[in-house]
Parts: structure tokens; sequence; C-alpha cells
């Protein structure tokens, strides 16, 4: 048993709550235990302390979104019902690993849906000339899966439907975004290593999997096996000579395996033993993990791109007339199911590499090591850069509760104290923050698909350094927050993007077709259909900008401060900034927090912010877009939470 | 006030004032706003400075197989250990060479060490490498370790650190450029060239880690785009001034308001750099050389390191500029665990072949002019990787994660020669146990003399006293026997 004697307590006081309450929501009776975790009105979920419900608010959830589901797709009116809702049975709607989550993101009508669980399917969808392809046609090509100048897959197909998919209603983002880090950060591999067919197989292999609802040691053990890491890491020719019993290949998996997928770094390990015995047997035991080729796959004359995955671990004939010796290339092959290696100081048995790995990863995942730094790799690409001791503590306890079940896992901290504390913070990726900016202004999928790709955040990321697939660190993951915050080009690029090129986030009407024949459409933003009106039915400047701040900025206006505000009025009453409104004889002029709160441009602020907006007049759209230009680029934008414990 | 004056606005009461700012306010913005502001246009020269003697770290990221690039000659006088070698790492080579001699003929130039007359060989595609270590530049540590264990990102964290015994993996923590750079006084800096700031770069301040770290990822294009003053009125413009104000204004309250570990301090820090310097750095170098043709065409396998190198040309011009303390480079890509030849040649020639990017960057700043020192003069760089290889091929024509490797450094200022037994008679005999290393899978070059020993002299080069300060477990470290760095910078 890993928990310690407080999670069992806790797991007991769990269990009895889950008794009382099919959510597990209720509220222990007041008492005088000492034990915090039964103190008045706390609940325990999975050896975490649930948020209150009085603090579990619209801010929370959204929060929450855009930690795990880069901010979702939710609209307003589902925010508010689920901050209306026990937090357990909102966490419960708000994450899950269903292909389509219709609250989280509602696909509205059409096949969309069915397709959205597969890359593949949705390149092949958004490239082609079905009826029921919502991509503007201009676009089309750029998303095929076959490159026809070259007759070979398509790098940037891939890389596009990705960002794409990620702000496509219907595409359930929280599934997408752990589908990510495991492909990108946990077990990542880099396109260049395993090609386009394999590393797109091994993405939709990994949310397909999330979805059947494998457990953390499937996954791995999925990954371990997939042909992608195996073409990658280069194992894919690695075999044990039948004749005389001598390996033949590298132990560069043979390590990162216990290392990336089950962070074992062998720190509580004998050295000698790690190295000799645990790291050279697991090189034997990724032995006989050829792949099959099937020639001519997606059309293609590169045979790079023939590779397929999953592993077929049998001896037999491939598609393409190979001979394949996964069989009798693996270790000790004469002995099948007797053959045994010892690793991590067990005998994993096995007549083949798939038997032996799945033997080897429960073992894995029960290391010290691995229930120790598995929790907390995971919660620091979600939501906190900076885990204190004590936390680690509470998360790995939690992870222990969780039995490798990532979702009650995700879905516990997701709702916790933890989380939700003014001392949790973290730094955006280029990914995070793009994604969060664009799925904040897009506001459904005819907007989606009008956009062309570099009109969505696609550009913006590979120029702040985050290209999908192409991790910068290669096995060892994307760009990580942290990166992102210390590199100050990143923070060049994106003000360049919304200072040079403001008219893509402010875009407010695009003509599209829909067939090369069909008639010209036009895309026609109404901010006006989600921004709420006052009591008196008018959008007022003032509110419209704590509306906005609120969607792209959940902070509850903690750093709204009074220089941002006179700003937003500014550009969304007249389209131009503060200093041009005060003085436009002096439009470098800068204005204090105290100025704008006192003084003539108070006046100048307050007139502003009470001017009403009418989004009957397109002219309204662009201000709002100008305002969110701005919002945009502030520091609150590159990083969520309170301060670096 | 928008063409009313401030009196004008006091004398009227609040309803009306509102009343007059509404209207005002969209007569301005109706009118558009003008023009009008000077065009911002001085008229500069180059400002000459010369460069202090700077460290240049460059690290090969994924643990560089130095061992390639060096091999004996094949009249090496332990003809046992050429042989056992060669033997241990023929896979790596083409596998129609018939013997060692072919392969070396084929693949390494005999390279004299000019203070020795010892021989041996350095890849034939390092021919620039060759040349300057025959011209006594180049010192290559052998024996040398810079981590304990085998794993990347520990590893490259010991390196940038200058710590081979930290096991914590936490990168948030100082680097030894950034230690060095404290040490140089407040306002020198640490300048990466590269495409991301590296943990060696940070200083000790928690919270406050790249404050003496100017980010030079391109030093033509490092300035945030600002108000172009042609036309006010541009959506483009209006942003920029409402950005450029609302960090300007809570950037000096935010400074004064917030405790030090507030996270958003880092993006006001971070503009105020782009701006100000950043501005300041591109007017420097538009009255400077421009990238001669060679550097600005130069074509390499890797393009980020060639902007590095074009980067590295344009800190020379302007030294002073970015006070100039210790600089970061890098090149990618040197975990071959399969076909190495391949991987690690085309590194290899990207780094150290005539033409290629060291060389032609080298050349470009020899043309620069000075007041009393050349640049090239100034320059001293050091090559880290992870971690070594293992010395014996594995299956794949690889080479698996090691720990001991070779140390690299280059520059004029350097006494160059080889320090330490460079191909060990040790690994050809039977150890405790009876193996012998060059016959035993796993086995690695012995680390004998740590990174921090030759750090510590280097640091010293460029300041006297920095070295105990940057390395203050230098004196305490691993230093192969009848190894001195006491001389290994000529002053």
């Amino acid at each position: 048993m890993r928990c310690c004697k407080r999670f069992i307590l806790s797991m007991s006081f769990w269990f009895l709550l889950a008794i009382s309450s099919a959510w597990g929501q209720a509220t222990q009776d007041p008492g005088t235990s000492p034990d915090p975790d039964s103190l008045p009105g706390r609940t325990i979920f999975d050896g975490l302390e649930t948020i209150s419900a009085n603090d579990w608010d619209t801010a929370a959830v959204r929060r929450v979104l855009q930690a795990f589901a880069f901010g979702g797709h939710a609209r307003d009116a589902q925010i508010e019902a689920w901050a209306a809702m026990k937090p357990n049975a909102a966490i419960i709607q708000m994450l899950s690993f269903r292909p389509v989550n219709r609250r989280l993101s509602s696909p509205g009508h059409g096949p969309l849906a069915v397709r959205c669980n597969s890359l593949t399917d949705l390149q092949a969808l958004w490239s082609s000339d079905d009826p029921a392809n919502p991509m503007r046609v201009t676009d089309r090509p750029f998303y095929s899966l076959l490159n026809e100048d070259q007759m070979q897959l398509s790098h940037l197909g891939l890389f596009l439907v990705w960002s794409r998919a990620m702000h496509t209603r219907g595409c359930n983002p929280f599934l997408h975004k752990m589908a990510f880090y495991l492909t990108n950060y946990h077990a990542s591999i880099h396109i260049q290593n395993a090609g386009v067919a394999l590393i797109r197989d091994y993405y939709d292999d990994t949310v397909a999997a999330l979805a059947s609802g494998n457990n953390f040691v499937d996954l791995m053990t999925s990954a371990a096996r997939n042909g992608a890491l195996a073409m990658a890491y280069g194992h894919f020719t690695n075999y044990v000579d039948p004749r005389d019993g001598e390996f033949h290949g590298n132990d560069d998996f043979a390590r990162e395996y216990f290392q990336l997928l089950f962070g074992i770094q062998g720190t509580t390990e004998d050295v000698d033993y790690h190295e000799n015995v645990s790291i050279d047997n697991n090189a034997l035991l990724l032995t006989g993990m050829f792949l099959d080729m099937e020639p001519e796959r997606f059309g293609s004359q590169s045979r790079f791109d023939w590779f397929v995955s999953p592993i077929n671990f049998s001896d037999h004939i491939d598609a393409s007339g190979r001979q394949i010796y996964n069989r009798s290339a693996h270790s000790d092959f004469r002995i099948g199911a007797l053959s045994c290696l010892e690793i991590l100081h067990e005998q994993i048995c096995g007549g083949t590499a798939i038997v032996k790995l799945r033997a080897l990863g429960p073992v894995a995942a029960a290391h010290p090591e691995s229930m120790a730094n598995t929790p907390l790799k995971i919660i620091r690409f979600f939501a906190d850069n900076t885990i204190t001791a004590d936390e680690a503590l509470a998360l790995q306890a939690a992870w222990g509760d969780a039995d490798y079940d990532l979702l009650k896992f995700v879905r516990a901290y997701a709702v916790s104290t933890l989380f939700h504390s003014p001392g949790t913070f973290k730094y955006w990726s280029a990914f995070e923050r793009n994604l969060l900016i664009y799925n904040a202004v897009i506001l459904n999928n005819e907007e989606s698909f009008a956009r062309p790709f570099f009109a969505g955040p696609v550009v913006q990321m590979y120029e702040q350094g985050a290209l999908a697939f192409a991790p910068i660190r290669d096995v060892f993951g994307g760009q990580t927050g942290v990166d992102a915050a210390n590199d100050r080009y990143v923070f060049k690029n994106a003000w360049g993007a919304n200072v040079s090129n403001p008219d893509i986030l402010a875009a407010f009407q695009l003509p599209y077709q829909l067939a090369p024949d069909g008639a010209p459409k036009l895309w026609q933003k109404d901010w006006g259909s989600v921004i709420p009106t006052n009591a008196n039915g008018e959008h007022i400047v003032g509110e419209v900008a704590e509306w906005l701040w609120n969607r792209f900025i959940t902070d509850g206006g903690e750093n709204f401060d009074p220089v941002a505000r006179a700003q937003v009025h500014s550009l969304l009453a007249t389209g131009f900034d503060f200093a041009a409104v005060v003085d436009r004889a002096n439009l470098d002029a800068t204005f204090s927090s105290t100025e704008i709160v006192e003084g003539p441009a108070a006046e100048v602020n307050a007139v502003l912010a009470a001017m009403a907006m009418n989004f009957g007049n397109p002219d309204e759209q662009l201000k709002v877009g100008m305002a969110i230009n701005f919002i945009s680029m502030l520091p609150y934008t590159f990083a969520t939470g309170g301060a670096i414990k | 006030m928008n063409r009313h004056s401030a009196r004008e606005f006091r004398e009227q009461s609040p309803l009306n004032r509102r009343n007059f700012l509404r209207q005002t306010i969209l007569a301005s913005v109706a009118a558009g706003v003008s023009s009008g502001i000077p065009l911002h246009a001085l008229a500069m020269e180059c400002q000459l400075a010369d460069t202090p003697r700077t460290l240049i770290n460059f690290m090969l990221k994924g643990g560089a197989d130095l061992r390639f690039l060096f091999m004996p000659a094949p009249g090496h006088q332990n003809s046992s250990y050429r042989d056992l070698l060669w033997t241990a790492r023929r896979s790596l080579y083409d596998t129609a060479y018939a013997n060692y001699q072919q392969m070396f003929d084929n693949e390494y130039l005999l390279t004299t060490d000019p203070g020795t007359g010892f021989q041996f060989g350095i890849y034939r595609r390092a021919a620039w490498l060759k040349a300057q270590f025959e011209q006594g530049r180049v010192a290559i540590v052998a024996n040398a370790f810079c981590s304990r264990n085998r794993r990347h990102d520990q590893s490259v964290l010991n390196a940038d650190a200058g710590e081979p015994d930290f096991d914590v993996l936490n990168i948030d923590r100082d680097g030894w450029g950034g230690r060095l750079v404290e040490f140089l006084g407040n306002d020198a800096n640490s300048v990466e060239l590269g495409n991301s700031v590296s943990t060696f770069n940070k200083g000790s301040r928690a919270g406050a880690r790249l404050e003496q770290v100017v980010h030079a990822q391109d030093m033509r294009n490092i300035a945030l785009a600002s108000p172009d003053r042609n036309s006010p009125a541009s959506r483009r413009n209006i942003l920029a001034r409402a950005l450029g104000a609302y960090y300007d204004a809570r950037g000096q309250e935010v400074a004064a308001e917030k405790p030090a570990n507030w996270p958003y301090h880092a993006f006001f820090q971070h503009n105020s750099a782009l701006r100000a310097f950043g501005a300041m750095v591109e007017d420097r170098l538009a009255v400077c050389e421009p990238l001669p043709e060679d550097l600005a065409n130069l074509q390499l396998g890797s393009a980020e390191f060639a902007q590095q190198c074009r980067n590295l040309f344009d800190v020379c011009q302007i030294p002073d500029a970015l006070n100039l303390g210790v600089v970061s480079m890098n090149y990618d890509g040197w975990d071959t665990h399969n076909n190495e030849a391949f991987e690690i040649g085309g590194n290899l020639q990207d780094i150290f072949d005539e033409g290629a990017g060291l060389a032609t960057t080298a050349s470009a700043i020899e043309t620069l002019p000075f007041l009393e020192r050349p640049a090239s003069s100034q320059l001293v760089f050091y090559f880290a990787s992870d971690f070594g290889r293992q010395i014996v091929a594995n299956g794949a024509a690889g080479t698996d994660h090691g720990r001991g490797t070779y140390s690299l450094l280059i520059g004029d200022a350097i006494r160059g020669g080889i320090y330490g037994e460079m191909f060990p008679d040790r690994e050809a005999r039977p150890e405790q146990g009876g193996q012998v290393p060059l016959q035993t899978h796993g086995a690695d070059i012995e680390g004998l003399t740590s990174t921090e020993r030759i750090l510590e002299a280097a640091a010293n080069w460029v300041h006297p006293g920095a070295g105990s300060a940057v390395f203050p477990n230098a004196g305490f470290s691993g230093l192969e026997p009848g190894v001195d760095f006491s001389a290994l910078f000529r002053s």
C-alpha cells in the first residue's frame, strides 16, 4: 500500500461521502476532530481537498477550462451552470475523454463530430470536396494528407490540422490537450525522427486509448509498443541474432522508457544495477519490433511513409512482401514464454516484446520514483510551475489513490483547493497562450472555418517557437511555459503579431466559398450575440470591457488596473488609444494609475466607460477587436495565477 | 486636452464636462489624429569599442561523441590500444574499410601537437579545427567530466550550472555564465545567441534570473514593433501606443508595488529591455559594418547555428552596448545512438570545417576595426556537452550515453595542446574484475578532470579572482594527475 495513514483516512472518508452522495459532495457534519480533512465544510475527493461551493464560481470554472482545455468552447450560460453546480459534479461534465463533449465544445450539426477523434480523418475531410466539409475552399489543399508535388505525406497538413482542431467546436479540447501532452511532452517524439504517418498515428492512437478509458499504465505500454517511438528512437531495428544470441541495437529507448514514460531516473537505484541490469535488459526486451510497411500508404511514393503502427509482433510477411522476424528476433526466442529478463528487480517474462512490455508496465508504474514523479510532471504541464514540497506530497498521494486513472486524478486536482489557491501559478506556452486567445476570439465554427489558416493561431504559435509534433527538446518535449516566459523573442513576436497585424484578431468579416463554383458566403462577426447587455438592454463600454477581461484573463479582474481599463475603454469607445483621446497633440503621453483615477484623465476615462456601443455598426466589432489585441498582449495572458512560490 | 485648454476643461461642471468630453472625443476621432511629430532620425557613426575578454559557452546538445572527432594515428605507440579501439568502434564507419589505416586515411587528418610532436587524427570534415590546433590555439582536455550521470536533462543542467555533482533536476537556478557576469558587475550581461535562453545564462537571484541576460536571437531584429510615426491613426500605431503607454506606466508602478516573486514582472522586463535596449542595438548596428557577404550567405546544415554566427559577428561590433560579459551558443543533434558517422559528420563539418560556421565567423570578426585589441583576440570558445558517450559502439552503428568526454577551448589566448592522456592506455587494460573497457559494452571514458577546474581557469582569464567566486568547489574537484591549468591561458 503506497498511501500514508492520512490518505487511508482520506479514502475512508471519501468512501463514506460517496455513499451519502452520488457525487461525493456531502459536507461533513461539524465536529471536533483535529484531522484537517474533517473540518467543517470540507470535502475530500481522491486525496485532494475539494474547493468549497462558495469559492466555486465562474472564475474558477474558467480557470479550469484554461488550464485543462485550452479555454474550451463553452458559452457563458454553460459556464454559469457549471459554477452553480457542486464542483465534483461540474468537473465530471467539464473534463471527460469522450471524443465529443457537447457542453465543453458543441459541434453543432453535421458529420464533424464523428471524425474529430482522428487527425487523419480530419485531414481527409478538410482537404476533400465532401459536401459536408466546412472548410473554406481556398484552404483545403493545405490540409491534404499528400503533398502531391513530391508525392509524399504533407508535413504542413499535419501542422495545420492539429492547430485548427483545437479551435474547432466539436473537438473535445480536454481530450486533445491530454493527447498533446502525452505525445508532445510526456512520451514525446519529433516528426523528423518518426515521419508524418507514424507520428499522426501515434497521436490518433493516443486519443483513441484515452477515449477508451485506458489507464496510465495502458497508455504508457501503448506508447512503448508504438511504431512511432520505435522509429524515432531507432529500436525498431534492434534484434538478438537467434544464431548466436548477440544483441544488435542501441539502449536509447531502454533508458528513456524509464525516465520519460515513467519518471524513473534511477536515482533511488544502485547506479550499476540500473545501468547494467535494468537498462541493458530493457534493451534486450525491446527487440523484435520491426515495423510493417504498407506500400503506397496514403498514396505516398516515399518508403518512409509506408511504415505502419501498431507493430505486429509475430514472424510474418508484411504487405510489402518483407519477411518480418519479430518473434524470432526477440531475446531468447527459442524458449518462448519462458524467456525472462530481470528489470527493476522483477522477472519480466514473455515470448515477444509486447508480452514483456505488458508485464513491465505495471512494475515501472509502481516504482517509487514513478509514483513520486509522474503526478508532478502532469500537473507542472497543465497547471502549476512551482509545486512546493507539501503540495508534491498531496499530489503523490492523490496519484496513489487514483490507481493510475489519469482522468480521475486530473478531475480531482482541477477542483482541489491545491489548484484553486493564490499560490498556484503557471506560465503559458505559446501553444496554450495562442489557443486560449483564439478560443476566446472565435465565436463559432463558421468563423473558425472562414478564417484562412494564417488568420488562426498556427502562425503565431510557430513564430513564437511552438510547432506541434516538432518539440523543441525532441524526446524531452515541446516548449514549456517557463521556456516561453524566459524567451524575449516569444514576447517580441507576440507583440509583433498584435501590433503589426491587428486585423487578424480583430477580423469581423470574411468572404469564403464552400465549393469552387459555389455561391460566395460572407462570415460576419457579432460580438453582440455573446456579450450580455445590461438591465437597460445596452452594451456599455465599461461593462463590455469587464466582460472581455474575464473572457480572456480569468483573474476575476484582479489585474484589471486603471491604466488597462482606460486603454480598453478608449479602444472600445473610439477605436483609439487613450492618449490620442486625451490629447492628440501628445500621442506619447502616458498616464499613471493615479492620473486615471483622479484629475482630468479620470473624467475622460469615466466618459469613455459610460458610452454605449451599437453592435449593429460593423465598426463596433472592429473596436472590440482592437481591445482584444490590447488585452491579449498584456502580461496576464502569458501566465495565470498569483505568485511564484 | 485635445485642442482645449485644461482651464476650459476645469471650468465646466462635472455633468457638462462629461458632455463636453463626449463631443470632443467623438469630434477628435472623426477628424482623425494628425501627424506632426518630428521623425526620429539621428545621424550616427559606428562607435568603436574594444571587445572585453569574453568566454563563449558553446553547448553541443545531445551528448557529443568527441572520441569520434579524435582518433589515434595509425602509428599510435600503443598498437594494442589502437587495435582494440578499432574493433570496438569499426561499426561506426563504412563497412568497406579493410583496416584501421584505410579508415584513418579516408576519415581523419593526421595532426601534430606543435608543443610535443604527438600525432593523432582529427576528423577530416573539421579541417579548420585541425589548422587552429596546429597553430597552437586549441586546448584539448582529455578525460573531462561535467556530470556524473547519463541523463540528458540532468547532465545539461550540470554543464550549464558548472556543477558536476548537482543532483536535483531543478532548472530554476543559476548557471555559471550568470554567476560570472554577476561577478563582473551589475552592468555586465550574458548574451544568448540561440533560440532559447539556457540555464547557463541565469543569475543567482530567484525571480530575477534574467536581469543580466540579453537574448540576441537575431541581432538585427531585436526591437519591439513601435509606432512608425507616418500614420498615427493606423491601427498598428494605435495599438503600439496603447501597449507602450500601458507597459511604461504600469511597469514603474508594479516595480514599486508588487513583491519580487510576482510572476508578471518578467513581461514588464521583457518590454523595457526590448523597447529601449533593442532600439538602441538596432540603431547602433545600422551604422556599423553590414554583415560580410560570406556570413550573410552562410548556408549550413543548421540554419539556427548560421544565425548564431551572424549574431556573434554583430555582438563584436557593439560589445559596449551589450555590456558583454559571456556569450552562449549551441548546436543541437548529438544524440547519436544510430548511424553516428552520418549524424556527427554533418554536425562537425557545420561547426569546424574550413568555410563553415566558426571559420567564416572568425574570419569576419578579424576584419572588424578596433581601438587597441582586435575582437578576435578577446574571444575564447569553450565547448560543452551533456556528457560523453560510451567508448564501444552499440549495435546500431552508434554510441550510447556515457560520462567522460573531451573539453575543447579555442582562441588566441589559449595555450594550445593536449591536457591529459588523450587515448588512455587503461582503456585497453583489464580492470578489476578482468574486463577490458574497450571490450566491454557500457564502458565510459573515465572522467578524471572536472570541468570546474577548466572553467575556473577560464573565468580567471576573464577577470582575476572570478574563478573561485564562480566555481567555489573547483579546488576540491577532480583533476587528472599531471594536468595543470595554470598556464592554459597565455595571459
